[in-house]
């Protein structure tokens, strides 16, 4: 009955909730969305939450909803994939600040993302580490995202349109890479720009499906370690909210 | 004899009916996925039986004063091509509506709106099936004293669809089907409108024509496009700035897609060690999805020195130059890794003709010829099921390499869980197995899951198969390894030796991958490049290997028994018990062991259930009020012995057909050929013994009812056939195609010819007793074969094939228990 009443609610609130306004009408769900969805002290379901205190600020801070298009902003803290055009989607938040916990971000690291998408990742990286380069494969989507970004003061991210298989060799060695679309094996370049210690993570699974997350290490020795992240979970269908 | 020309119009209209349905699978299957198509389509197929409620509910007004002909003519003629004309046009005006709803099943776990737009499309496809099944409901209520005659003309109709629909799929692009079909809809109102020929109606025969007519043009100019998920591999793949489709192919095996991208790269299980480059390759993609990569081969092997770098490379670390066989070739990948490893001979087999004329033909070069008849290299390539290759096949092979060809989110999603796989069962294992030369060996690979499922179900099958050979010992006979993304089970004729095991440690070793099993492993060399939190696939092993092989499959939270030909569903590995219980203890984490193509399958069931029975009783509360005539016998058990009687036809039918099919899939191994031969054979026949079944009194002289014949008749030929099935195939497994086709028409013709009888019998029967239940009968009988079908492929699942037919058989007495008590107090 409860599981019921949750999806009736969620139903009427996704057809009935307008748009907000400003900034402001977004930090309380920003709030909530931590609090709630990823934050470990917060989480009832199950789930391996959140512990990393930064990752939760950056977290508060990235302004959620500019990443999102227009008529999805009133389900943009929604713990939940959402559609961004040319075929691709947002991650769910939870999955943003747990991969991003992964890469254990540095200040003084240099991350590489393969795949900018909306740009939100990139921003929450930025936010943690000290430069980001990122690299989108479609044209629209990249520079959408370098707009963003832009508009939005991120002045630590580069964006670049082209293939992400072969990494971004002129900034190179990183401490960390993320790559946000899971192919079938990861590309040897990446592997080879990864610093000796740094790490690598990559969700395993199809859009609006459970991922799994692979962190992929590269010790110190350079010989090379995956640890395959037991079941990630952020199906909203039950829970408190 | 002249032919009604009614019956004529049921044929055309049953033909195109049960084509509408094939060819919205095949639709379905391209834009969505195939277990939403199976749900999809299955709960507008609720639309046949709708129509039996809808006419029972208006057939007091369709028949009208019975002593008044004209007029019960003119409404039921009236009421049959409206009916008729509103099938032709929904065919394809409900498709084209369908794609515009907003409906994306990926996000059914996301969006709980997303469940009123799935409503939506069951209206929106129920309707031709509705307006289709009203036509053959009403013609049957007119002319029930006649009904063996009709049943067979609907049944044939059906069977000769089945068949044609197959033919048309390699003519035409699938969703011009709809076209034909709408055509052939509109011939049937034209048939039916005969009389209107005859007595000069003009204005009725033109308008019938001018509206077929326009439908037609237009579509010709204007044809039906699909629009395929976004989220499909195809689709995802054309977003790429640079990506081209090169060909586009058709086929009841699918639709394919060439596309050219300098962005694709397939090498599913590659080492993150690798030096090498990935050569440029083309994506193939079968129905939008499932990509297999075409790749550049210049004819330079040492430029493929990365396919040497993948977990299914081991076997060949282990043996001198093999004679190969590769089954499921696709693209070429495992060819080219054979010729990599300088295989003596390869022998490529693929099930889709178009898929080797792809690669043979029209990308010769780019493929450096591998599969062209004057390949310079050692390739011969075979169009077979890899099945029915093994078994026909005298040839022995050093190794025999199973090929991964599904995709990696299809695998992970669990919408294969509904697929019949009959390459991995004890059975195919044994007969691979036989086919090895001594110290050949069996290898094949699978995309890994979290939790582990595949590769663990893998070995327990194969530990089997080995068990139950001659001199089979498992412990020494099976190696297994994962990288991070595949492992690979091999199975050996012969035991892996101590040189095998230290070829086996160097090669994971040099490309980080992790040892799960091979014959005196230790514990410490698990686990050690990809880890898990624990070395699952060791301790697996360990376990089916020992005695408390039991307790482990009963504790293991998947369902990851052997898989047999009597249940070959290797993907579906969800065991309910594990899942309430995992729900209970740990909430959503208990969500990625959820297999949907199953889940989907009980939510279709019972979705069919409940809208099923509640349109089966709103008649019977109006019926109550029917007069009732004076013939009939005033028992208050008729409405519900007519509908146990034909609930258990429907059901009984559905059963038997859909095991048979399974079971013949072994012997006609090609899968769209068994479909097309079996459904084919099953409905020609039992129309057949439908035209002959208010003659067998007559012609037999029998002590029992006809019905009650028939009953015990098909049951015992049902029982007889479980039995002998197995060595009759055995026997002609290597026989010709045509051979194999002819025993199969053969074998069903019998059963198929007693099964056709029941229906119309009984609807005789009502006819003399009872006609105003006719069109409930009919809508039951609609609703049964609906759910029943669903059914099937539950207890199948769950129980086999052999339970689904006993059940069958049990159904079916039933249903001649109560016409017998019906018979015998009608009598009295």
């Amino acid at each position: 009955m409860k599981q019921l009443c949750f999806i009736l609610a969620t139903f009427i609130l996704s057809i009935a909730v307008p748009s907000h306004g400003s900034d402001d009408d977004f930090k309380s769900d920003r709030e909530w969305m931590v609090k709630r969805q990823i934050n470990a002290q917060g989480i009832t379901d199950g789930r391996i939450g959140v512990k990393n205190r930064s990752v939760l600020e950056a977290m508060r801070r990235v302004l959620r909803h500019e990443f999102v298009p227009d008529r999805y902003k009133s389900q943009a803290y929604v713990d939940m994939p959402l559609p961004i055009g040319y075929d691709q989607t947002i991650s769910q938040p939870y999955i943003v600040a747990y991969m991003t916990e992964l890469l254990d971000p540095k200040k003084e690291h240099k991350v590489l993302e393969v795949g900018t998408g909306s740009g939100y990742q990139a921003a929450v990286l930025a936010e943690l580490v000290d430069h980001v380069y990122t690299i989108e494969i479609i044209k629209e989507l990249g520079e959408s995202a370098e707009k963003r970004l832009k508009q939005l003061d991120y002045k630590n991210v580069t964006v670049k349109i082209g293939d992400g298989y072969f990494g971004w060799e002129e900034h190179a060695p990183y401490d960390a890479i993320i790559v946000t679309a899971a192919p079938d094996h990861i590309p040897p370049m990446l592997i080879h720009q990864l610093k000796p210690g740094g790490k690598l993570c990559i969700p395993v699974g199809g859009r609006f499906q459970v991922q799994n997350l692979t962190l992929v290490q590269k010790t110190e020795s350079g010989s090379i370690m995956t640890r395959q992240v037991m079941p990630v979970v952020f199906v909203p269908l039950t829970g408190d909210h | 004899m002249t032919i009604n020309p009614y019956f004529l119009s049921v044929a055309l209209l049953a033909g195109s009916i049960i084509a509408y349905e094939i060819a919205l699978v095949r639709l379905f299957s391209i834009a969505q996925w195939h277990h939403f198509a199976h749900m999809i389509i299955s709960l507008a197929l609720l639309g046949f039986g709708a129509s039996g409620t809808a006419i029972s509910l208006t057939q007091r007004w369709l028949m009208g004063n019975r002593w008044k002909f004209d007029e019960v003519d003119r409404r039921f003629h009236n009421a049959y091509t409206i009916c008729g004309l509103l099938y032709s046009i929904s065919v394809v005006v409900c498709f084209v509506l369908h794609q515009y709803v907003p409906f994306n099943p990926l996000m059914l776990v996301w969006q709980p709106s997303q469940v009123l737009s799935i409503f939506v499309l069951y209206l929106i496809l129920s309707l031709p099936f509705f307006f289709g099944a009203a036509c053959i409901g009403l013609a049957l209520l007119r002319f029930a004293e006649n009904v063996n005659r009709l049943y067979f003309f609907d049944l044939f109709g059906s069977g000769l669809g089945a068949l044609g629909i197959i033919v048309t799929m390699y003519l035409i692009p699938p969703a011009q089907n709809l076209t034909l079909i709408l055509a052939i809809g509109f011939c049937a109102v034209l048939i039916a409108n005969w009389e209107s020929w005859k007595t000069r109606q003009w204005r009725r025969i033109i308008s019938i024509t001018g509206i077929a007519a326009a439908f037609i043009v237009y579509l010709l100019f204007n044809p039906i496009s699909i629009k395929i998920s976004p989220y499909k591999g195809l689709s995802s793949t054309l977003n790429f700035p640079d990506a081209q489709v090169l060909n586009e192919r058709h086929s009841p095996f699918g639709v394919l897609h060439v596309v050219r991208s300098g962005l694709i790269r397939a090498v599913p299980g590659l080492s993150l060690n690798t030096q090498h480059p990935v050569q440029p390759q083309l994506g193939l993609f079968t129905d939008a999805d499932g990509m297999t990569a075409i790749t550049d081969f210049s004819g330079d092997l040492s430029k493929l020195g990365y396919l040497g770098d993948t977990t299914s490379a081991l076997a060949y670390h282990l043996m001198e130059p093999p004679h190969v066989l590769v089954l499921g070739a696709g693209g070429g990948g495992d060819v080219l890794n054979a010729l990599y490893h300088d295989a003596v001979s390869v022998d490529a087999i693929e099930l889709n003709p178009q898929v080797l004329e792809l690669v043979a033909k029209e990308h010769k070069d780019f493929a450096g010829g591998i599969y062209a008849p004057d390949s310079p290299y050692p390739v011969q390539v075979h169009v077979a099921e890899a099945r029915g290759f093994v078994r026909a096949t005298t040839k022995r092979y050093d190794l025999i390499q199973i090929a991964l060809l599904d995709s990696v989110s299809a695998s992970a999603a669990g919408t294969h869980a509904l697929s019949e796989s009959y390459l991995y069962t004890v059975e195919a294992f044994t007969d691979l197995y036989q086919h090895l030369t001594p110290g050949g060996i069996i290898s094949i690979t699978r995309w890994l899951k979290t939790p582990p499922r595949d590769m663990i179900r893998l070995f327990a099958t194969a530990v089997e198969a080995l068990e139950q050979s001659d001199n089979g010992f498992p412990a020494q006979q099976l190696a297994m390894i994962r990288g991070w993304r595949t492992g690979t089970l091999l199975i050996k004729k012969g035991t892996f030796d101590t040189a095998d095991r230290a070829a086996i440690q160097d090669f994971c070793r040099e490309r980080s991958f992790d040892l799960a099993y091979y014959p005196q492993m230790p514990e410490v060399e698990a686990n050690r490049y990809n880890q898990l939190t624990e070395p699952i696939y060791f301790r697996a092993a360990q376990a089916i290997l020992s005695n408390e092989r039991k307790q482990f499959y009963e504790g293991y939270p998947f369902n990851i028994r052997p898989t047999t030909d009597n249940r070959p569903y290797f993907f579906q590995f969800l065991r309910f018990d594990s899942l309430v219980q995992m729900v209970r203890t740990v909430g959503r984490s208990a969500i990625p062991f959820i297999e949907w193509g199953y889940l989907l399958l009980i939510a279709t069931l019972i979705q069919a259930v409940l809208v099923g029975l509640v349109l089966i009783l709103i008649p019977l509360f109006f019926l109550k009020r029917e007069v009732t005539p004076p013939t009939a016998h005033n028992s208050r058990f008729t409405n519900w012995r007519v509908f146990i009687y034909f609930l258990s036809l429907g059901v009984g039918f559905m059963f038997i057909e859909m095991s048979f099919i399974q079971k013949f899939l072994l012997l006609l191994a090609n899968p769209t050929y068994a479909v097309a031969v079996v459904l084919c054979a099953f409905l020609l026949f039992a129309g057949l013994g439908s035209f002959f079944s208010l003659k067998l009194k007559t012609v037999v002289k029998l002590r029992q009812p006809p019905i009650i014949v028939a009953i015990g008749v098909l049951s015992v030929l049902a029982l007889i056939y479980l039995q002998l099935l197995p060595p009759i195939f055995h026997r002609f497994l290597a026989s010709s195609d045509t051979l194999k086709v002819v025993v199969s028409i053969g074998l069903i013709a019998p059963l198929a010819f007693f099964m056709g009888m029941p229906f119309p019998l009984g609807i005789e029967w009502l006819q003399r007793h009872h006609p105003h239940l006719i069109a409930w009968a009919w809508g039951i009988n609609g609703y049964a074969s609906v759910v029943s079908a669903i059914l099937a492929t539950c207890l199948a699942i769950a129980f086999g094939f052999n339970l689904v037919i006993l059940l069958a058989v049990g159904i079916y007495l039933i249903g001649g228990c109560v016409h017998l008590r019906r018979e015998r107090e009608t009598a009295a």
